[in-house]
């Protein structure tokens, strides 16, 4: 018996309570250990039996199954529920599983029900059925409630969870819930006005005074003497959570009198037919409405655009994530969670609005508000030289859009960051490079003296560079040639003078020459 | 061709009694019939025990079609289905089905995809304004199959919701974020017209027996801004779902729809996401 445990894979604790299926005998394949219990379920390669030493995984290669609970192993079916935004699940999720289907050479059908709930049947060339995949679109809550409750197989959210949903699900499932999280793609609030309401930036303050309900008049936003009618999500969606956890002041409430919306998009066209409307929506959403420039005092605008999301230049990124629970998935369920980082997921992400995650190029031409920038920040601190010695290195080269940040005065790296950087050293070791030189190149704010700012961006410049190096192990480091440089605050990228703008200028870009 | 002329006659005399989309399922007809007939039967009979048909076939170049008597129609006409097809803006397709012998008959059209029945009048006339959904368009009207060119479908974009089953469809599209019931709201209530696409105006949605499809000009007068369109449902379908947005490639979805009962109270399903937003090109 001893034996058998150890060869146990993981043990489950459902939050739930085991679902009593039918009995099962799993005996080794010597015959020596035996464990009875109910099946809880088979995933194709794994056994979960509820047993008296509690609900257990027992892998199907190593025993045998006897008695009237056993599963056929040929006729297995993966079967997958998704649960949670839907944004993700009415719009991404089904464009993706064509795909998938498409790539896996399955018959793709699908059947909708009374609740909207999709069901996608992937059948094999013969007829059988391989996998079953429900698509169950609701909001962010109910996705982590789902989680929580052991209700589905792969929770869709719109931002990660809240302390306490964090702390319930841990606990329920014996394992940090962020190590069971992935991006699958990237969005950003964004704020919207119609087309015909001529302004065109916002100031990041300006956007928490609004929904705090302390700005009510377009005068205040050098418009009209006419009151501003806003609208934001719905309460339950991820967006407005991320929205109030990032934009409003601590501990900050939304104003009364707020329109709220289900869908993004329907809040976009609301937004788009009254002129006075000014809401939050996202980048893939704004449909018939405006996006607004975020805007810093000193007259620097950040557009969210798929280069800006990627580097998070533009600060309000948003991503889309996928959960899954402390159990084994099917294997075809995990395939298709893989099959998101692949080239063909990346069309299916840009074709539906949303951002990959895919490093692009930008190449010089393409900077020149950037050097403009640069130049009107120049002044005591940063002189002519240093920006000839910045022309000279940008020329010929591309930025890269993995960027990385930093808080205040740290060098250490925080989890979006660490994320650039495994991409980054995936497409060393996948050859991206070969033959070419990547430059890291450091800066900061504009807080406290200008040598001592070169000096920070210097470090911070060969600190990425030595963590990307370490991070492609499987790389053939001398096919690439590595260079730092620091510019400290001379090419500022928004306005050091507000805190946001100096955290979006605390960064080491990556270029390629 | 040839196989048109007879095969129609010899359907005229099996008088398979099964219309619309179970044509396709129809009962076997007799055996000595059963060679010459093809797989997508011409005319399906809404009635058994019609007399039988002798049929024509305008662009037929057959030699001689079988050797019937000649038979007349009530009002004295000849019988004998007369099909013509010819398209005009906006990207139309115009049919016009004429067989004084064969008046209340069901004639199966099929077109890149979609499947829908007509039925002819008391005189055994039909015609059809059908949306095209392919250039050059072929369409098999009860199995005769014409091709037209059809080049001003290159300057629309157009989506379809085809069906069979017992459900109730109807197609909304919200042109530039039109609000529910408001201008620019195109739905089976209010389904704009041919003209306004022509001109560039706004779009319009044709209605037809299990098939609807919205039209929205490429280049329209306004420039900017999305369409976004949704799907009322109740009831059991299968449906399949086309969305033409650039010429060359139309995406076809099959699906299986299971809203709520159409006599229940329950309010309709509400599908937002059946197709993808269309977007107006910026000058």
């Amino acid at each position: 018996m001893r034996s058998l445990l150890r060869a146990v894979a993981a043990t489950i604790c459902l939050s739930t309570g085991a679902v009593f299926g039918q009995d099962v005998t799993l005996t080794s394949i010597d015959g020596g250990i035996e464990l009875a219990g109910s099946l809880i379920a088979f995933d194709g390669e794994f056994y979960r039996v509820s047993s008296i030493y509690g609900p257990l995984t027992v892998s199907a290669e190593g025993v045998r199954c006897d008695g009237p609970g056993c599963p056929n192993l040929e006729a297995f079916v993966a079967e997958a529920r998704f649960t949670g935004a839907a944004v993700i699940a009415d719009r991404l999720l089904p464009e993706l599983i064509e795909t998938f289907a498409l790539d896996q050479g399955f018959d793709l059908s699908r059947r909708i029900d009374a609740e909207g709930v999709t069901t996608f049947t992937m059948a094999r060339a013969d007829g059988s059925v391989a996998a079953r995949f429900s698509v169950a679109p609701g909001t962010t809550d109910d996705a982590f409630l789902a989680l929580l409750n052991d209700e589905t197989d792969v929770a869709l959210t719109l931002r990660e969870p809240l302390s306490l949903e964090e702390r319930a699900v841990d606990a329920a499932g014996g394992q940090d819930l962020s190590q069971r999280a992935r991006v699958i793609a990237l969005d950003a609030l964004v704020a919207v006005t119609a087309r015909s309401n001529p302004l065109s930036q916002i100031a990041p303050e300006s956007l928490a005074a609004l929904f705090a309900g302390e700005i009510t008049n377009w005068a205040d936003l050098g418009g009209p003497d006419a009151p501003i009618e806003l609208h934001f999500p719905a309460a339950s969606s991820g967006l407005a959570q991320a929205f109030e956890s990032r934009v409003l002041p601590d501990g900050g409430t939304l104003a009364a009198g707020i329109t709220r919306h289900d869908d993004p998009r329907d809040l976009s066209d609301a937004v788009s037919r009254d002129p006075l409307a000014l809401g939050v929506a996202t980048l893939s959403a704004v449909g018939n409405a405006r996006a607004l420039a975020l805007a810093g005092p000193c007259g620097f605008a950040i557009e969210a655009t798929p280069q800006t999301v990627k580097s998070e230049d533009y600060p309000l990124t948003a991503p889309l994530f996928v959960y899954t629970p402390n159990r084994r998935l099917p294997r075809l369920v995990r395939e298709f969670l893989g099959f998101f980082e692949t080239g063909m997921a990346e069309r299916v992400i840009r074709r539906t609005g949303f951002v990959s995650q895919a490093i692009i190029r930008t190449p010089i031409n393409a900077q020149g508000v950037r050097l403009a920038n640069a130049i009107q920040a120049a002044g005591e601190e940063t002189d002519l030289a240093d920006l000839q010695r910045l022309a000279a290195l940008m020329t010929g080269t591309a930025r890269l859009s993995p960027t990385i940040r930093f808080s205040d005065g740290s060098s250490s790296f925080d989890t979006p960051s660490l994320s650039a950087i495994s991409r980054l050293a995936l497409a060393i070791e996948d050859g991206e490079f070969d033959g070419r030189t990547l430059v890291f190149v450091g800066f900061s704010d504009a807080a406290g003296s200008a040598a001592a700012n070169l000096n920070l961006s210097r470090n911070r410049a060969d600190s990425v560079r030595r963590a990307v190096m370490a991070a492609a192990l499987a790389a053939d480091l001398g096919a690439v040639s590595f260079r730092t440089a620091g510019f400290g605050e001379a090419l500022p990228i928004a306005c050091d003078t507000d805190d946001w703008g100096a955290a979006i200028n605390r960064r080491v870009e990556i270029w390629l020459e | 061709m040839s196989r048109f002329t007879t095969s129609l006659a010899l359907l005229g005399l099996a008088a398979i009694a099964v219309a619309g989309w179970q044509a396709r399922h129809a009962p076997e007809p007799p055996a000595e019939l059963r060679a010459d007939i093809p797989s997508d039967p011409i005319f399906a009979a809404a009635l058994p025990g019609l007399p039988p048909l002798p049929a024509r076939v305008t662009r037929s170049n057959a030699p001689e079609p079988l050797r019937l008597p000649p038979q007349m129609g009530r009002f004295g006409l000849s019988c004998g289905a007369d099909v013509t097809a010819r398209a005009e803006a906006p990207a139309i397709i115009i049919l016009e089905i004429n067989d004084a012998c064969a008046p209340g008959r069901s004639v199966l059209i099929s077109h890149a995809g979609i499947e829908l029945t007509l039925e002819t009048n008391a005189l055994g006339q039909s015609v059809v304004h059908l949306p095209a959904l392919s250039d050059p368009a072929r369409i098999s009207v009860g199995g005769q199959v014409f091709q037209l060119a059809v080049p001003d479908l290159a300057d629309y974009q157009r989506v379809a919701v085809n069906w069979r089953g017992d459900a109730e469809i109807s197609l909304s599209a919200f042109e530039r974020g039109a609000a529910s019931g408001m201008p620019g709201h195109i739905s089976p209530s209010a389904p704009g017209s041919h003209r306004d696409a022509v001109l560039g105006e706004g779009g319009f949605l044709s209605l037809l027996d299990g098939l609807q499809v919205y039209t929205f000009p490429r280049d329209p007068v306004e420039a900017g801004g999305q369409v976004r369109l949704a799907l009322s449902l109740c009831g059991t379908a299968e449906a399949t779902t086309i969305t033409i947005r650039d010429a060359a490639a139309a995406e076809h979805t099959e699906l299986e729809l299971a809203g709520p009962g159409c006599r229940t109270a329950a309010p309709h399903l509400w599908l937002q996401n059946l197709f993808p937003d269309l977007r107006i090109a910026e000058r």
